[in-house]
This record gives structure tokens, C-alpha cells and sequence, in this order.
């Protein structure tokens, strides 16, 4: 929940006044486009879109992950928040609206971080009670305060869910191994 | 429950080893769990003879007597019959019988040695493709030719497995057979474990049973030999029942056109006999003549040219390395104009190896490349190409670590197999197969050594990964795993849940080089080349670019499955790939393009394509297939390569084309000789020919065609589909039959106002009786020799749409029978026996060699003119 978390301290959380998810993208995608950091004429939009066209992004209750993949570029993360008070119609899966929207920008070399990031998010709305709890807020400063316990709670939780325990298995010496001759460790 | 399967007949042994315990199977064909010592089933061979159901060949005197049994045999001797005790006078009733009864001889013998002949190529060339089994011998697994399985023998089964006797399972797991063969069912059954069966059921249905005659759909088992070959469930039907198949297109032609054949000449005869009685008014010899009339119409040769010229191909294909096993596929093969086939093998070199090894965001992982092996090592399933690249890839040492706890093998509807280890304290579940369905029962994913709650976006992303190995023509699999206490011992598919995705298989199949020169060679020939596979669209698209094949249209299984049957028919003869298609799919594509009017034939070379195999026009397998897909398959290519189809399909349409010669002959010269004779009994006050010159013309006429088979094909001829077609064998005989015709009455009319007059010094009115004798026999020998003249060299004419003996020659062998026959004929002419036989060549006259030489010029050229838009459109 790092990403989420530096754009929030950076002031990336907006009011969403477009109703539609195209205006979304544009707005959330100008707003990325705007980091120094993030290279111009990126086209990030269209990279949102284009990832959106393999899959909708809505990852459930309420929260839309779209996000742009770059290749060829050594840089980290960033997002930027949408937030909609009536709620997008999102087309996502659960049929449901979707109220947060988070655009991210990745840099390919960053992919791990974005699994992660996205793992965290999901976690956090299975144990803050998800969007509901966001939509009683009444200005933008509430939603980022909420925003900001979800980040901490995550923090607090246990995180990765588990460790995986490598396999210690070593490759079959050679039929008849020289003296001297070391096994390859795996 | 099917009459097949009530047919089967309980074998007392067999039943009673089932249904009794395993020890008294074991001490019932003497024998134990570690199976047989190499020379106890040396000896058992000698005592039980080979694993073999197939009846013993009759002899050759039985043979030969079911040819007397074919129609246009019956048809030959009820005439020599009738001849002969109709025939008054003794000279002609000897001659007239012997020509018949030489015909017959001609056409059961040399039909008999040509059938036999292609039944011991067939035999041969079946013996170049043998099933094997994998059995345990001195306590080692090996393989063995099914045939050499012996009672007492301990078979090891797997997925693509022929069951290869009649066993009764010592171990078995998720071990599913298809018993279709036996029981006329196509869903699967599962076999069992079992102590014991009760009493009262029946060999068939022991679930500890498996049956020869059925194949493993999936899992895995080791079974007990109980009976081979005739002793058999399956051998003591298949020697009561009469094996009953579908006729082939090839077989429906041809009786149709036998058929057509004795219907024209029943009317014809019917006809000859009323206006020649009405005529001559003399009814007995008008009957005669009607007789022989009927022997001159009846193709008696067509047997013989059909075993010859297939006989012939399946030799030809054998040098080219495809073997036939059932003769007619061979015109199929040359009438197909569909080709589909998996990509595997065909258009790559099917030497496949694990390129990379990665996690699910791509990047290269040894843990991935780990537990693959484990899997890989431990199944003991139908070990693929796949597995196979796994394991050169690394060799663990995993004897002191890890045990195999048990396994859930693979199966086409799940797309993915387990293996369960126990390895340092826990049961682990691992698990390998098609990505969608891998992904489908994972709840988590491993990125380093982390593990994370998997979501639908997360699942999206690392889809990608998947993707873009695809589109890189890699195929891949993906890989996961479950951890589960010890205290759990066995498992099935419900534990194949929640797993934990570990990452990606890339494996590299390359093109082959030969791949595009044989596709564009198809498409040469007018054959469209279609890919079925299991594979995904990606990797297929990828490698059909490489090779250069045009690819429009692709469609999925899952498409293809939402669409209702009209959308169905139209788009799989659009589409070019038809990519992660079931096995039912593959069926269910084949059965539509065929009843869309097209010959499709199939390559395939594992369990998934038996179906397909059996569905299409021609079944095509490789030697390296599993048994059951070679057994399915009516051509095996011993090289799997396309290139040799290309040259297999050459061959069909060229055996084809003579076959057709023989047919556009008879038809065409039959048909016009009906109109001569039935012209001839109308209008003259004798017969045209006597009843033993109309044998004997047909007799020579035969004999020209014997060498069709060796005929030589134009290339332009083999140049695209050649299918049956009734409609332009009809089209010869309504064109071609006139023309003979025509000038078969140009000869009456030279013969009756110039050449016979000439000679006998007046016309037939003004003579007297013995002057209308002569005039009868000079016109009987201008017409019979023109007569054979024409019918014997328009094979010249219609063997190809190019300039007879200039654009395009025949074969020195149809050259030189069809000269004799012609030579004989003018030959007979002038023997000594022209006065038995009532012929006088050399009372013709110089008019008549003039303008029979002109006549056969120009009936050569005319008909040329006739048949070769015909030809060019066939």
C-alpha cells in the first residue's frame, strides 16, 4: 500500500466530476501525465484503455484498479485517486457502481510491486468492510482519512499471507562423479 | 444397452477369474504380480498362439468361389448357360460358350490374383505399423508387439492405451475406458480395484474388468492377462459377427455405377430382342443375340481394374512411405479438399524442448523448473512430448527426500494432471496443465517467496505473461501447488482447489522447413489446410505465420460452442484455426465440412484425435502415434512429415484418374453401341454382328483395358480434388455414346450402299440367297472391325484433354494391348478361321481400309473435340 499512501500524501485524491468511466480515465490519466516523474506523451490513457479492452479492471465493492503498463522505462509507481460520491457505472462484474478509482502508471520492472500493491488493496477491503464504510464520508478530507486507516490497517496486518518454503532438491551428480567434484546446489 | 453388447458371449474362464479373488486369477493362467519370465512367455506364445483376433484367410478355393458370387459374374454365366442350350448349331454354340466361359475365366481370375494381391500388400504394409504394449518381463517393464501378449502376463496401461487382451485390474487410478468397440457406447467407464464380484455379473460388466477391444480414455493402472486373441470377449464376437462398415464414398460410386450399368443394359436387351425378333422374325436367334448384346454392355472387367489400379497405388504409396490400410481410402485421399490437422508434428518438427521456466510476472524461475520435474517424474500416465522436455531438462535427486503419495491423472476436460509427494513433512499437490484451467482452481499466487490472496485483476495480469509467450510461439502450460497435512493419503480432483500459482512452462516446438513448401504444395492441389488444436490461438497463429500459411478467420472452442448449427457450418469451413478445441469439437468439425459437401481428411497422432480420426473421409496417422490413433487412422505415414502427404495425394488422384478411364470408357462405348445396336435391329434384315463376334469384339476389348492401371496421368490432371462426379461420367456417355454411334452408322451405310454391293455385285434386294450371304458377312466383318478400331482407341482420347498420341501419350503397356486388339481383330479377319467364324477381311476391298482409316481419324478428332472440355472441367 506504499503507492496508494505516497499519492496520497502527494494530494493525487480527486472529486471525480465525470460521471462516465472514459472521463475518468482522461482526467485521472491527465492527472499522472502530470508527475514530473512520468515522461511526456506517455499515453497513458490510452494505455488504460487498451489494458481495460483485455479485462475490466473493477477488482470489486466499489474499487477500480486501471492502470497503464510502460515498457523500456526505469522508474517507480504512481497513482492517482478518483473518487465519486454517486458512483461510475464501471461495468464491472459485480454489477455494483464503482466509487474509487485508482490509475496507476507501472513501469514494467515494477510489475512485482503492482501485484503486491493490489493484493494490499484487495486485503484492505475485505478488512475495513470495503466501500461502504467510504461512502458515509462526506467531504474529500474524510474519504482520505479513511483511505489512510485502510493503509494502516494493512501495514498492521500480516502480509504476505504466506511464506513459501523453497524445495530443497539438488541435481543428480554425474554417473560417475571425479573426486573433487562439487554437486550443483538448486 | 446395445445389441452389440448382448452379443457378447460369456467366456467361463475369464468371468470366473473376475469375479473370483486375485489369487485365484494368478493361479488360473499361472502366473504372479512381478508378470512372466521372458521364456515362460516365449513358451506360453507357442501354447496360446498370437495376441490376434483376425479369422484365418480362407483358402484360396473358397476365395476363389466367392468371386462367382458378383454380380456381373452371375449375369456372364447365365448367358454361357443360355447360349448354350439355345445355340443350334454346334460349331457356334462350342465357341460362343468357351468365349463367354473365357470371359468369366478373365474376370474371376484376374480380379481373384489382383485382390489377393492387394490383400498381401495390405497385410505387409499393416505389419509396418504394429501396435505395442508396455508389459512387465523378468520384473522390468517393456515393450512388446500386442500380438505377443500372453495369458499370465502383466500389462502396464495408460492414457492412449489399446487394451491388448482380456485383463482384470491389479492397481488402478481414475482409470476410465472408452468401450465403443465393444459396446457401441461412446462415454467412459470407470475401472476399479476389486477383491471380488458378486456371481451374477456378466465378464462385460466386472468393474475389475477391462475388455480387449477398449481404449484408456485417462489414469492409470496395471492388469492381469486373463485371455488373448480368439479366446477373447471381443474375439469370440468379432468371429461371429459379420463385420459390418459404413460404405465409403468410393464404394457408393462405384456400385451406382455397376448399377446404372445392368439397368441400361436390361432395357437395351429388352428392346434389341422385340425389334430384332420383329425384324428377322426369327425369335430364338433374336434372343441370342439380345444375350451377347448383354455380355458386350456389361463392364465384367471393373472388378479386376478397381483391385489392380488400388493394388497398384497402396504399392506406390507404401515407396512413398504411407501406408494404406484400407485400400479404398486411396481415392479419398486423392478427393480430398479438406485437410485438417493439429499443428503438432506437422507443421513443426515436433522435437520439443522447455525454452523457459518462469514465474507469473515472466521472470526465470529454478523453483518453477523444480517442481515441473517432480510432476513430470512422478506421473505415470501418458508420458508426452511435453514431460519428456521437462525431465532432459534437469535430473533431481529427490530418491532420499520424497515419496509419491498418489496421483490424479490427466483428462480432457480438466486439461491438467497432479502429482502428490510427500517431501519434508507435507503432501504436496502439484499440479500442471492449460493455463485457463490452472488458473481457474488457483486461490493464491508465489512471487519470491511470498504468497498472495489471488483476485480477478491479479489473475488478468498474470494472464498476460501467459499471452505474450504465446505470441511469441511458445506453448505453455502453467504450473501450481497445494501443501496439505500427512495425515492425508488420498486425493482427487475436489483437492485440485485453492492451489497456489507458481508460475509458467515455455516450450518450443520449431517450425519445420519443409512445412511451407508442403502447404503451399496443398494449396497448389486445391486442398485448404485447416488447423484443429487443443493449443491455443496464439502460439497457432504464430507458427502458421512462420510456415507462411494465409491465416483469415480464427475461432476458439468456446465460440464455436455458442453458436447455433448454421453459424457453426459457415464459420469452420471459414475459419483457418480452430484453437482450444475438445476432442468432440474436432469430431463435430470434420462431420460438419463433410456434410457440407466436402472429403476432408485428418491428421492426428494422440487420444485427443481418435474421434476425429474416425469421423473423417481419411483418418491419417503417424508411426509415432499412440496405438489407439494408428488403429483409428486409415493411412499411417511413416515419416511425420507433409511433404509425403503432398506426394500420398498425388498418388490417389493419379489411381483415381485410370479408375476413372475405365468407367468413362464403358459408359461412353456402351451407351453409343446401344443406339448402333438397337438402330441396327430396326433397320436391317440381319444381324449386325453374330452373337460369337459380339463376344469375341468384347473379348478384345477387354483385354485393351488390362493395362489401364499402368497408365501414365497428366500432371495437370492431379491438379485439384477428383471426387466421384455420376453427373460427368453421365455427361461422356450422352456426348461421347452419339458420336460412336454416328459412325457406327456411317460404317452400315458405307458397308450396305458401297463396299458390300461392290463386292457382291448388287444390292441386297436384287441378290440372291447365297450373294445375301456374303452381303451378311462382308458387312458383319467391316463392322466388326471398325467396331473394335474405335471402341478400343478412344481410351487415347479420353485418358487426357490433350492431343491424343501427340500432346500426350499413353503408357507403352495401354499403347501395346490396345494395338493388339486391334491388330487381333483385323488379324481374325484374314485367319483360317474366318470361315468358322462367318468374317471375310479380304473380300473388303481397298475402299473400305481407305475410309476406315478416315473414319477413325476423324472419330478420333471429333470425340477429342467432345470429351476435352469435359476432361479440362473434371
Amino acid at each position: 500500500m506504499r503507492i496508494l499512501l505516497e499519492a496520497l500524501q502527494a494530494g493525487r485524491l480527486f472529486e471525480l466530476t465525470e460521471t462516465s468511466k472514459k472521463g475518468a480515465f482522461e482526467f485521472l490519466g491527465r492527472v499522472l501525465e502530470a508527475i514530473p516523474e512520468i515522461p511526456d506523451d506517455s499515453g497513458v490513457v490510452e494505455a488504460m484503455q487498451a489494458r481495460e479492452a483485455l479485462g475490466n479492471t473493477a477488482i470489486a465493492d466499489g474499487v477500480a484498479c486501471p492502470h497503464a503498463r510502460v515498457e523500456g522505462i526505469t522508474a517507480d509507481i504512481y497513482c492517482a485517486l478518483g473518487w465519486s460520491a454517486a458512483g461510475l457505472d464501471y461495468e464491472a462484474g459485480d454489477g455494483k457502481k464503482v466509487h474509487l478509482v485508482i490509475a496507476y502508471w507501472i513501469p514494467d520492472c515494477q510489475r512485482v510491486g503492482f501485484l503486491k500493491e493490489m493484493s494490499g488493496l484487495a486485503k484492505a477491503i475485505t478488512q475495513t468492510g470495503g466501500i461502504e464504510t467510504l461512502r458515509k464520508c462526506e467531504t474529500l478530507g474524510e474519504v482520505r482519512h479513511g483511505l489512510l486507516d485502510w493503509v494502516s490497517l494493512v501495514q498492521a496486518a500480516e502480509l504476505p499471507d504466506a511464506r513459501a518454503r523453497m524445495l530443497r532438491l539438488t541435481v543428480k551428480p554425474p554417473c560417475e562423479p571425479g573426486p573433487g567434484e562439487a554437486r550443483e546446489g538448486l | 444397452m446395445s445389441e452389440k453388447k448382448h452379443a457378447v458371449e460369456e467366456n467361463a474362464n475369464t468371468g470366473r477369474w473376475l469375479r473370483g479373488t486375485e489369487e485365484e486369477a494368478f493361479a488360473g493362467v499361472r502366473s504372479r504380480k512381478e508378470g512372466l519370465t521372458a521364456a515362460e512367455a516365449a513358451a506360453r506364445l507357442d501354447e496360446f498362439g498370437p495376441n490376434s483376433v483376425s479369422a484365418p484367410r480362407p483358402s484360396a478355393f473358397i476365395e476363389l468361389l466367392r468371386k462367382f458370387k458378383e454380380p456381373l459374374v452371375v449375369q456372364l454365366m447365365v448367358i454361357c448357360v443360355l447360349s448354350f442350350f439355345f445355340e443350334d448349331d454346334e460349331t457356334k454354340k462350342l465357341l460362343s460358350t468357351s468365349l463367354v466361359g473365357g470371359m468369366v475365366f478373365f474376370s474371376v481370375f484376374l480380379s481373384y490374383f489382383q485382390e489377393s494381391r492387394s490383400a498381401q500388400t495390405v497385410a505387409k504394409l499393416q505389419a509396418m505399423v504394429k501396435s505395442t504394449c508396455d508389459v512387465l518381463r523378468d520384473g522390468v517393464e517393456v515393450t512388446v508387439p500386442i500380438d505377443e501378449i500372453v495369458p499370465g502376463d502383466v500389462v502396464v496401461l495408460a492414457a492412449g492405451s489399446i487394451i491388448p487382451a482380456d485383463c482384470r485390474l491389479l492397481q488402478a487410478k481414475d482409470f476410465f475406458l472408452s468401450q465403443s468397440a465393444l459396446t457401441g457406447e461412446s462415454m467412459p467407464v470407470e475401472r476399479v480395484v476389486l477383491a471380488t464380484v458378486p456371481g451374477d455379473v456378466a465378464a462385460q460388466e466386472c468393474p475389475n474388468g477391462c475388455l480387449m477391444g477398449a481404449n484408456v480414455q485417462s489414469g492409470a493402472a496395471r492388469a492381469l492377462v486373463l485371455a488373448t486373441g480368439r479366446a477373447t470377449q471381443f474375439g469370440a464376437m468379432s468371429a461371429r459377427l459379420v463385420e459390418r462398415k459404413d460404405q465409403t464414398a468410393f464404394e457408393k460410386g462405384t456400385k451406382g455405377f455397376v448399377w446404372m450399368m445392368i439397368r441400361m443394359m436390361l432395357v437395351m436387351v429388352s428392346f434389341t430382342f422385340a425389334f430384332s425378333a420383329w425384324r428377322t422374325g426369327k425369335v430364338q436367334d433374336a434372343f441370342l443375340f439380345a444375350l451377347t448384346v448383354a455380355v458386350g454392355l456389361t463392364p465384367e472387367m471393373l472388378p479386376m481394374i478397381l483391385a489392380a489400379c488400388l493394388s497398384k497405388g497402396a504399392r506406390s504409396l507404401a515407396r512413398l512411405k504411407v501406408v494404406m490400410k484400407r485400400l479404398d481410402a486411396i481415392q479419398n485421399l486423392g478427393a480430398m479438399d479438406i485437410f485438417c490437422t493439429d499443428k503438432t508434428g506437422t507443421l513443426t518438427q515436433d522435437h520439443i524442448v522447455l525454452q523457459r521456466h518462469v514465474d507469473v510476472i515472466g521472470r526465470d524461475s529454478e523453483d518453477v523448473l523444480r517442481y515441473a520435474w517432480m510432476n513430470a517424474y512422478y506421473q505415470t500416465g501418458l508420458r508426452n512430448l511435453l514431460d519428456r522436455a521437462i525431465l532432459t531438462r534437469t535430473d533431481l535427486d529427490v530418491e532420499r527426500s520424497c515419496r509419491k503419495v498418489d496421483e490424479i491423472p490427466f483428462d480432457f476436460q480438466r486439461r491438467r494432471m497432479s502429482v502428490v509427494v510427500d517431501h519434508e513433512g507435507d503432501h504436496l499437490l502439484i499440479c500442471k496443465g492449460a493455463v485457463e484451467e490452472i488458473l481457474a482452481v488457483c486461490g493464491q499466487y508465489q512471487i519470491d517467496d511470498e504468497i498472495h490472496t489471488m483476485i480477478p485483476l491479479i489473475k488478468d495480469e498474470v494472464m498476460e505473461e501467459y499471452r505474450a509467450l504465446s505470441a511469441q510461439g511458445f506453448r505453455v502450460i502453467a504450473l501450481a501447488y497445494r501443501e496439505f497435512d500427512r495425515s492425508k493419503e488420498v486425493f482427487g480432483t475436489a483437492d485440485e482447489s485453492n492451489l497456489v500459482l507458481l508460475g509458467y512452462l515455455a516450450f518450443f516446438d520449431p517450425p519445420k522447413e519443409t512445412a511451407a513448401t508442403a502447404l503451399a504444395g496443398l494449396r497448389e492441389r486445391g486442398v485448404r489446410a485447416k488447423i484443429l488444436t487443443g493449443d491455443n490461438e496464439l502460439v497457432s497463429r504464430k507458427v502458421c505465420a512462420d510456415v507462411g500459411m494465409p491465416v483469415g478467420r480464427v475461432l476458439t472452442g468456446s465460440q464455436l460452442a455458442a453458436m447455433d448449427k448454421a453459424t457453426f457450418d459457415a464459420a469452420v469451413l471459414e475459419a483457418d484455426i480452430m484453437a482450444r478445441l475438445t476432442p468432440a469439437q474436432k469430431e463435430q468439425v470434420i462431420r460438419s465440412l463433410k456434410a457440407q459437401g466436402h472429403t476432408v481428411g485428418f491428421m492426428g497422432d494422440g487420444i485427443n484425435d481418435v474421434l476425429a480420426l474416425k469421423a473423417a473421409d481419411v483418418g491419417i496417422s503417424v508411426d509415432t502415434a499412440v496405438d489407439v490413433a494408428k488403429e483409428s487412422a486409415d493411412a499411417v505415414l511413416l515419416e511425420k512429415s507433409l511433404l509425403v502427404l503432398v506426394d500420398g495425394i498425388d498418388e490417389g488422384r493419379r489411381i483415381f484418374c485410370n479408375i476413372e478411364k475405365y468407367i468413362r470408357m464403358g459408359a461412353s462405348s456402351n451407351f453409343g453401341n446401344m443406339f448402333s445396336v438397337l438402330g441396327a435391329a430396326l433397320l436391317l434384315p440381319f444381324q449386325p454382328l453374330t452373337p460369337v463376334l459380339i463376344l469375341l469384339n468384347n473379348f478384345a476389348y477387354d483385354f485393351s483395358q488390362t493395362a489401364i492401371p499402368f497408365d501414365r496421368v497428366e500432371k495437370d490432371q492431379i491438379a485439384k480434388p477428383r471426387q466421384w462426379d455420376i453427373s460427368g461420367i453421365r455427361g461422356f456417355m450422352v456426348w461421347l455414346g452419339p458420336v460412336s454411334s454416328l459412325f457406327d452408322y456411317l460404317t452400315f451405310a458405307l458397308m450396305w450402299f458401297v463396299v458390300c454391293p461392290a463386292a457382291c455385285h448388287g444390292s441386297w434386294s436384287s441378290l440372291d440367297a447365297a450373294g445375301q450371304g456374303k452381303f451378311v458377312i462382308l458387312f458383319q466383318t467391316g463392322w466388326f472391325i471398325e467396331s473394335i478400331v474405335t471402341q478400343t482407341l478412344v481410351v487415347h482420347v479420353i485418358r487426357s484433354p490433350k492431343v491424343p498420341f501427340v500432346g500426350s501419350r499413353a503408357s507403352w503397356q495401354l499403347t501395346m494391348t490396345t494395338l493388339a486388339a486391334v491388330g487381333f481383330a483385323v488379324w481374325l479377319t484374314f485367319s483360317p478361321w474366318v470361315k468358322g467364324l462367318g468374317l471375310d477381311g479380304a473380300g473388303l476391298g481397298p475402299v473400305y481400309w481407305s475410309a476406315l482409316l478416315l473414319m477413325t481419324v476423324a472419330y478420333v478428332a471429333i470425340a477429342h473435340l467432345i470429351a476435352r472440355p469435359r476432361l479440362r472441367a473434371a
